[in-house]
This record gives structure tokens, C-alpha cells and sequence, in this order.
């Protein structure tokens, strides 16, 4: 079984969807199918009617009973066609033999009226289980197809009556009303040749239905192996891999030849400075002035996902929060009016409910108290005992890791600013303040945060003395990154000191 | 428009734009299943009908024969064209009709596809739809030959739902259409694949994720929940 030679697309489809797939099965290797099905059956049919010769319901009684050993057969033909090979190559005899002598006394006593003979036939025939095994295997397949492999078998047995009728009464329509011989000659006789010929014409239907009937089952059997056993997947998954290597051979090669050339350019040092700088990297596209930025966000800030003109040509009515107290508060007085003025009429009751109620009251009081002091004893408790985290490497795509960033960082900040490269500069101060913060300040951050989450994780760490530099430099680090104001170089030495000072 | 060599169900149609829309075709057994549906109602309807009308003497007994009669041909010309093709069996079965271009089904079609059921009811029962069904590309019946439509399986957004264990991880690099979906299948079906298969088929995305293994797929379901949106 080789999953590359699959036949059909490969998918989890609903059980009806594979029933569908089942008759396209069905009509694509229909007459195989078909020559598999028919030839022993006539082989059997011929010899059986010379037998019963005087009564040839014997024998019709006697094929439709070996349906589902007929089937194994198609079956067997079915599951190399859905793999590619289309032939029996490798079958011998023997094989045939065993293929329908394996459980065949169970399949033809007991489980001969199973509604779900297609679906599980396969576990019979081509996973060669039985007994218990089998039990438990069908068990897990007809969880999901099940009941729809129970109404193929309801529709086709009606469908095979159908078509044994629909055929002479074909037949007398195509006749028409010039010869009116007694049609009923078919169905009154007994014995004799009429019967052997409805007989044949019955087996003529019952091969026609069989494929489809055998191709749909299998095809529910296959849907739920897609399911348990994400064939689909798996293929999917072989693919992406073999693009991915390819893609990878070429990509390397272009690289080298790349790095060759022009292997000592600063671009390539500050690459590996910073492996995954998401919103940095030298984007042509963005190369606008903050100002037209500015104009064109206002624009499209009037727009309408953000801003939703609604036209009312009607008047309707507030909903005044008001007259929604009052209304409870004269319910709650009636009720009270009702408890103490009105005590004749089964006080009693009331005594009850009210003590009822006290005790109610006093409950949950209790239960309150007990909470609460659970939820204190649990702080006590948990805080210590928090467990210990990992440090995330990577925030935002940016590497916050120590051997990402330089040794000497005043000198590399230094040497960016000379260079008038600002956005460089500002993201090694705030990969930096985060590489710091992070690793030995135990700052808790994720990897998935974003630059105000961070802000915000820092803020929560009140032990440093940051008074809001981490804060001011998100707001710069934001402006430069996504909005392109450079600050002036003042400021971002400035930061730099002030974080040096307080985080290292 | 079946153009691919694989076996499937699915047919897709092409707009002027590019865009590719797939539907799955409904075959014999769904929809002789919802036809049976359909009959068992208007029969009811007919038993009531013919219970409470002959109370009515001879105007009665008119009334009954064209109340069948609209019945009869306009029952599910009805419901295509104001329910969205699906007449109550349909609905039940998951069905619809459509145009041959996925576009809802109109008046002229629908009213020529369910004349044309004379046709297919030959010589008996519907056989000669139903061998139409099983012989043309896309499970048409000799109505829906003549009228350019289709019925299709309605489509079911399943309900998404990940192991909340799983910590969400964000990829090292960028994934393609392909892949996304695929890791996205993986981390949907978990439950239903057994855990040495899981790691089977993670093991064949060593390129991608670059480790093996069991931690390969907590990683590769890492990815998934990230791009389900959970972060």
C-alpha cells in the first residue's frame, strides 16, 4: 500500500459525501466490477439450474444467500484499483480459495442479514480479522458512517426489486398496444423455462447493482481509514517536505554565490545582528514621509469601517433605566405588603419561608466566609510556590537572546548613530532593555507579546527604579518602527544612559 | 471541470476573477433518501386533504384534484426558489439545488428541471433518473440535464475545537497556504488520530520545524493553536 498511488483525493469527507465517491468508484472500474461479480455467479447459476431444473426457485434463493460471498471478489479487485495497480497479479488458486472460504460460515448464517454487510465486509476480507477482533475493529469504524452504510444497503436492495420489475414493464411499454398477449404468463407460471428466464434476468440486475453496492461501502470503509489515519495529511505533509528540500537546495545556492559577492557588506552584518527583524527591514515601499503618512491614516480613518454613518427617518423610544427601578421597587413593596399585612391566609407558610429563608441567608454567609479564606490561604500558599518559567529568546521575532546582541553595546549604538542609521540603534536599546529585563530581571514576558504588553509586564515590576524609561522608549521604539519618526540622536543616547544605569 | 485525474466528488466553478469555488455533488443515495422524505410529507398532506375535503361534497372533490395537482408539480419548485433550493428532504440531508454555476436556482430552471420528473419517473419509479445520476459526470437526472442544474451537499462549517493544553507557538518562518492548512488539520484532528501517528506524520515535517520527534509535534500543534488565533 503505497499512499502516493491513491486513486481518489485523498480528504475526510462526510459519510455521504463517500457514498457519493463510492458510485464514482463504481462507474470508473464498472466493468471489472462487474465481470468480477457475475462470471462465478453464473458459473454457479448454470450448473444449479440444471440441478433444479423443476424448481428454479431454489436457485434464485441459492445466489442471492452467496451475495456476500460474491462480493469479495470486486472487493479484492477494488483495493489494488484504488492503489493504482489493475490487475490480480499474485493471486493464485489458493488465494481465491481462502479468499472466500475465510469466515464464510459466519457470513452466510448469522451475519447474512447484517445491514452493514459492504462497510465491514473489508474487515473481513482485506483485513483478514474475525471473531472478536472483528467485533471490536467494526466497532470503531462504524462509529462515524455507520448508519449511512445501514441506508445503502436499505436503498440499493429496494433499488435491485426496482429495476427486476422496471425491466419487463419496460419491455410491454416499448411493445405498446398492438400485441396484447397475457403478460401474466411471467409471474403464473411454475417451473419451466419463464422462471429460469426471470431467474437469469434477476442475476442480470443483481450484478448490475453489486459494484455500486460494494465500491460504496468500500468507499465509506476508505473515508474513515482517511479519518483515523490522516492519509490526507500524510500526502499532504510528503509534499510540502519534498517542495520544502527542493526549495532549500536552490535557495542555498543562491545565497552562496550572493555572499561571495559581496560577503564583507555592513547589510550582512547587521542581518545576523538581528535574524528576524519584522517591521525594520528596509522596506522601499514605506520610504514616505511621516507627514503623508499622517494625511493618508486621516483619510482613511473617515472611512467607513471606522466610522459608521447610520440615517434614523424614525422616532423611537429610549430605553430609560428609571421606570425599570420603580416598577421592581412597588413589586418588592406589594410583596412586602402581602408577608405583613395578610398573615390569615396560612401564616403558617409563611413562618416556614421565612425561617427558610434565614437559614438560607446564613448558609451562604458561611459559604462566602469559607471562600474567602480559602482564596487568602491559596495566595499565601501559591506564591511561592510559583513555578519556575522559561525565558523566551525571541519576543515579537526579534532575538532578545545575550549572544544576539553586541558586547560592547554603547559602542555598536555609537557606531549606528555615526552611520545615521537611528532604526538600527534605537531596536539594539530595545532588544537590549528587553534582553536585560527579561533574563536578569526576571521580568515576565512572552514570546508572543506585543511592545505595550511588554510596557505593560515591565510597569507591573515595580522593584526597578525605571520611572517610566522603558515606558518612553516603547513610545519611540513604536514611532520609529511602524510610523518612521526618527528621534533626535540626543534622545536615543540619553535612553541608553538612563537604561545602562538602572538595568545592568 | 472535473479536470483532476483523481477521483472526486467535488466540482469547481471559475468567475471572471480567478476565483475557484468547490462544491461537493450529491449523489443517488443522499438524494433518493431525501425524495423519500418529501413523498412521506406530501402524503401526509394528501391523507389530510383527502380526510377533511370530501366533507365538502363535489366541490370537495375539486378542490382535491387541483390542490394535488399544484402539489404534485410545484411542491418543490416552491421551495427551490424560496428556500434556497432545499425542500424539506434536502434540508434534512444536508442538500440543495443550484445552478450549474453554483448560482441559486430560479424560476425557469427549477420549474424545468421538476417538469422533466415525467421523464425521470420512466418506466418506473424514477429508473431512468436514477441511471442518468449514476451515468453523467455529476450526478444530473434527466431534469437537471435539461435545466443546467445541480445538487450539491450544503457546505457545514465545522466547529473548531483545540486542545487548550497546548501553548501556542509562533512559526520560525513563513508557511504557505498548503502548510498552514495542513498544520492547522493536524492540531484540529489530534483526538482522532492516535498519538505514535501523530508523531509519524510530524516526523515527515522535520524540514519545516526542525526538530523531531514528540517534541516536533508539540511544536507543529504549537503552530497550529498560533495560527487558530491563539496567542
Amino acid at each position: 500500500m503505497n499512499l502516493t498511488d491513491l486513486q481518489i483525493r485523498a480528504q475526510v469527507r462526510t459519510p455521504w459525501q463517500a457514498l457519493d465517491l463510492g458510485v464514482l468508484m463504481g462507474r470508473r472500474w464498472f466493468k471489472a466490477l462487474w465481470l468480477a461479480w457475475l462470471v462465478p455467479a453464473v458459473m454457479l447459476f448454470l450448473p444449479l439450474s440444471v440441478i433444479f431444473f423443476d424448481s428454479p426457485w431454489i436457485v434464485a434463493m441459492v445466489l442471492w444467500w452467496l451475495k456476500p460471498l460474491l462480493e469479495r471478489l470486486p472487493l479484492l479487485l477494488l483495493s489494488r484499483f484504488l492503489f493504482g495497480e489493475n490487475s490480480l497479479r499474485g493471486v493464485d488458486w489458493r488465494q481465491l480459495r481462502s479468499l472466500w472460504l475465510f469466515d464464510c460460515l459466519s457470513a452466510l448464517l448469522w451475519r447474512r442479514f447484517d445491514l452493514q454487510r459492504s462497510f465491514r465486509q473489508a474487515v473481513t476480507v482485506l483485513e483478514k480479522q474475525k471473531g472478536r477482533a472483528r467485533a471490536t475493529r467494526c466497532q470503531t469504524l462504524s462509529y462515524n458512517g455507520g448508519s449511512e452504510a445501514v441506508w445503502l444497503t436499505l436503498v440499493l436492495v429496494h433499488l435491485e426489486m426496482l429495476l427486476v420489475v422496471a425491466g419487463p414493464v419496460l419491455a410491454i411499454m416499448l411493445v405498446g398496444d398492438f400485441v396484447e398477449p397475457d403478460w401474466f404468463w411471467l409471474f403464473d407460471a411454475e417451473g419451466g423455462w419463464p422462471e429460469h428466464v426471470s431467474n437469469a434476468f434477476t442475476l442480470l440486475c443483481m450484478s448490475v447493482v453489486a459494484p455500486f453496492y460494494v465500491s460504496s461501502g468500500f468507499a465509506l470503509y476508505i473515508n474513515r481509514r482517511v479519518e483515523l489515519e490522516a492519509w490526507d495529511l500524510e500526502l499532504l505533509f510528503r509534499q510540502i517536505a519534498s517542495e520544502r528540500k527542493s526549495a532549500g537546495e536552490a535557495a542555498a545556492g543562491a545565497t552562496s554565490s550572493v555572499m561571495m559577492l559581496a560577503g564583507t557588506l555592513l547589510l550582512s552584518l547587521a542581518l545576523t545582528f538581528m535574524p528576524a527583524a519584522p517591521v525594520m527591514a528596509a522596506n522601499p515601499l514605506l520610504d514616505s514621509t511621516p507627514e503623508q503618512s499622517k494625511e493618508e491614516v486621516l483619510v482613511l480613518l473617515e472611512e467607513p469601517p471606522f466610522v459608521i454613518e447610520k440615517e434614523h427617518t424614525r422616532w423611537s423610544l429610549k430605553e430609560f433605566d428609571g421606570v425599570d427601578k420603580e416598577e421592581s421597587e412597588s413589586d418588592w413593596g406589594s410583596w412586602l405588603d402581602d408577608w405583613d399585612f395578610e398573615p390569615s391566609d396560612g401564616s403558617g407558610v409563611y413562618r416556614v419561608a421565612e425561617v427558610l429563608v434565614w437559614v438560607g441567608i446564613l448558609a451562604l454567609l458561611v459559604l462566602l466566609a469559607r471562600a474567602l479564606m480559602r482564596h487568602l490561604n491559596g495566595l499565601e500558599v501559591s506564591e511561592p510556590l510559583e513555578p519556575a518559567r522559561t525565558m523566551p529568546q525571541v519576543v515579537m521575532g526579534m532575538s532578545i537572546a545575550a549572544d544576539s546582541l553586541p558586547e560592547d553595546i554603547t559602542a555598536a549604538v555609537t557606531e549606528a548613530l555615526e552611520r545615521g542609521d537611528t532604526r538600527v540603534a534605537l531596536s539594539l536599546v530595545y532588544r537590549y532593555a528587553l534582553h536585560r529585563l527579561v533574563h536578569h530581571h526576571g521580568v515576565a514576558v512572552e514570546s508572543w507579546y506585543t511592545e505595550l504588553e511588554c510596557a505593560q509586564a515591565v510597569r507591573a515590576y515595580e522593584t526597578l527604579a525605571l520611572e517610566g524609561l522603558f515606558d518612553e522608549l516603547t513610545q519611540t521604539w513604536l514611532s520609529q518602527a511602524y510610523a518612521h519618526e526618527a528621534p533626535a540622536r540626543g534622545k536615543v543616547e540619553q535612553l541608553l544612559t538612563g537604561l545602562r544605569k538602572v538595568l545592568s | 471541470m472535473c479536470a483532476s485525474k483523481l477521483l472526486d466528488n467535488h466540482c469547481s466553478v471559475e468567475t471572471p476573477e480567478g476565483i475557484e469555488f468547490v462544491q461537493a455533488m450529491a449523489g443517488p443515495v443522499p438524494r433518493i433518501l431525501a425524495y423519500l422524505i418529501d413523498l412521506a410529507w406530501r402524503g401526509l398532506v394528501y391523507a389530510g386533504l383527502g380526510m377533511m375535503l370530501p366533507l365538502m361534497g363535489g366541490l370537495g372533490m375539486g378542490l382535491f384534484l387541483i390542490l394535488t395537482f399544484l402539489l404534485e408539480w410545484f411542491y418543490p419548485v416552491f421551495f427551490e426558489v424560496f428556500r434556497h433550493g432545499q425542500t424539506p428532504g434536502k434540508k434534512a440531508l444536508g442538500l440543495k439545488v443550484v445552478n450549474e454555476d453554483f448560482t441559486p436556482i430560479g424560476w425557469g430552471a427549477s420549474v424545468v428541471r421538476n417538469l422533466l420528473r415525467a421523464a425521470d419517473f420512466l418506466p418506473l419509479f424514477y429508473v431512468a433518473g436514477i441511471v442518468s445520476m449514476v451515468v453523467s459526470g455529476r450526478f444530473q437526472r434527466l431534469g437537471d440535464l435539461a435545466a443546467g442544474s445541480l445538487v450539491v451537499h450544503v457546505d457545514k462549517q465545522p466547529k473548531v475545537v483545540v486542545d487548550e493544553s497546548i501553548k501556542p507557538i509562533m512559526p520560525r518562518q513563513v508557511l504557505s497556504r498548503a502548510e498552514r492548512q495542513g498544520i492547522i488539520g493536524l492540531t484540529e484532528r489530534s483526538m482522532s488520530i492516535s498519538q505514535p501517528r501523530q508523531e509519524e506524520l510530524a516526523q515527515l515535517l522535520e524540514p519545516v520545524t526542525g526538530v523531531s520527534g514528540a517534541a516536533g509535534l508539540e511544536h507543529l500543534k504549537g503552530v497550529g493553536a498560533w495560527l487558530l488565533g491563539r496567542k
